[in-house]
This record gives C-alpha cells, sequence and structure tokens, in this order.
C-alpha cells in the first residue's frame, strides 16, 4: 500500500435549490468551473475567504485588530481590489479634513475683517442732537378736497 | 481725495487663512498622488497652524485668567 492510498480525505456534498435564481446562476458558474478542472479550489478559496473574513469582522467589532493571516488573505487573493478600498477610504478622510479646513477658512475670514475703528462706534459729540418742530399745514388737506370735487364732475 | 477703506482686514488672521488654502491645496495633490511623507508634514503643518490660531485669538480674547497664567508660567521659565 503505497503512501499515498493512506492520505485521509472527505467528500462534502451539497445541494443547491435550483428554483431559485441565485442558486440556479451558482450552478451556471459551477458548471464552467468543473469544465477548467477548477471548482474544487475555487470552493477552498471561497470558504477560507468567508472564514477570514467573518473572522476580521469579529474582531473589529470586538474593538480588536483582525489577524494577520486573514488580511494577509485577502490583501494575497484580491490586492488590487483592497488597495482600491484602502485608498477610497483615504481620499475620503482627507476630503473629511478639507472640509474641516475650508470651514475653518471662512470663520478666520469673518473673524478677520471688521469696520474701521472711527466708523464702529461714533463719538457722542459726533452725533446730531435731534430737534423736534411742530409741523406747520401746507394747505395739503384743501388740495385733497379739491381733486375730490373735481372727480365728482 | 483718500476715502477711508470699509472694511479693515486684520493682516496676522489673513495670513494664516492663505495657509489654511495652501493646506487645501496640499490636500487635493495628496488625494491625487498618495505620499505618506508628504501626509505626515501636512498633518504637522496644520497642528501648527491651529495652535498660532488659537495663539492669535487668544491674543484679541484672552479668557478670563489668561494674563495670570501666562505671569505664573513666565515666572517657571526664567
Amino acid at each position: 500500500m503505497g503512501a499515498k492510498d493512506n492520505r485521509f480525505r472527505e467528500t462534502y456534498r451539497f445541494l443547491l435549490d435550483l428554483t431559485k435564481p441565485e442558486n440556479f446562476d451558482l450552478a451556471e458558474q459551477i458548471a464552467k468551473l468543473k469544465a477548467v478542472r477548477k471548482f474544487t479550489p475555487m470552493l477552498r478559496d471561497g470558504l477560507r475567504l468567508v472564514l477570514a473574513l467573518r473572522e476580521g469582522e469579529d474582531a473589529l467589532l470586538r474593538d480588536e485588530m483582525p489577524s494577520r493571516a486573514s488580511v494577509r488573505m485577502l490583501e494575497t487573493l484580491f490586492p488590487r481590489l483592497v488597495k482600491y478600498i484602502a485608498d477610497r477610504h483615504h481620499a475620503e478622510r482627507l476630503e473629511a479634513l478639507q472640509r474641516e479646513l475650508a470651514e475653518l477658512r471662512a470663520r478666520v475670514d469673518i473673524a478677520g475683517v471688521r469696520l474701521p475703528e472711527a466708523e464702529r462706534r461714533p463719538a457722542l459729540d459726533d452725533i446730531p442732537a435731534l430737534e423736534i418742530k411742530k409741523a406747520v399745514s401746507t394747505g395739503a388737506g384743501k388740495n385733497f378736497l379739491s381733486a375730490m370735487k373735481g372727480l365728482k364732475a | 481725495m483718500s476715502r477711508k477703506p470699509f472694511l479693515i482686514q486684520d493682516e496676522a488672521l489673513a495670513a494664516i487663512s492663505d495657509r489654511i488654502t495652501d493646506l487645501m491645496a496640499r490636500i487635493d495633490a495628496l488625494i491625487n498622488a498618495p505620499n505618506a511623507a508628504d501626509e505626515t508634514r501636512l498633518l504637522d503643518d496644520i497642528d501648527t497652524m491651529k495652535r498660532d490660531l488659537n495663539a492669535e485669538l487668544i491674543a484679541r480674547h484672552p479668557p478670563p485668567g489668561w494674563e495670570e497664567l501666562e505671569r505664573r508660567a513666565e515666572r517657571i521659565n526664567h
């Protein structure tokens, strides 16, 4: 009996309900992968990926760092995607910082502009005193009544 | 005939406003071309600008007890 025959192997089976559209799509993909003999490696990678993502998510939920192994696996499997997500978040943080600075600049600009000292608070001596005079009739009432008579005619 | 200016701009605060404009331009450059060393320098410069702005604002409107605190701090330094 050779060493090859002593390897411990297990077969796993699972069912796909093809009446569900998402399963039907999967079945199509499985058929394509099997045709190029990539179904089993893809299944292993898929399981490892989901387990690593779940482990990382749970760690972050507990305010802990995800394990280096799971992060490395993500970076190895999807280097461009991981970099894209990191860059996008990085750009978002910088844009938020830029918005904060724009708001700060607006406040600094408002705080830095003021009226000239002399015009801000006029001296009391410079304010003209109000003078109250009795109104003098200019015959406006008579003129108004005359105009009304004219309208009647 | 010279006319009185309608508004007066505080030169120190105007200079800080210009510095903020420059910092914002540097952020634009970093978004387009990320660079860790430039980003570290940018964050340091933002901190410096904030400290300078605080100093300017405190010089204009010192909070209650500030002058006494400054006097005491000066005694410690010398």
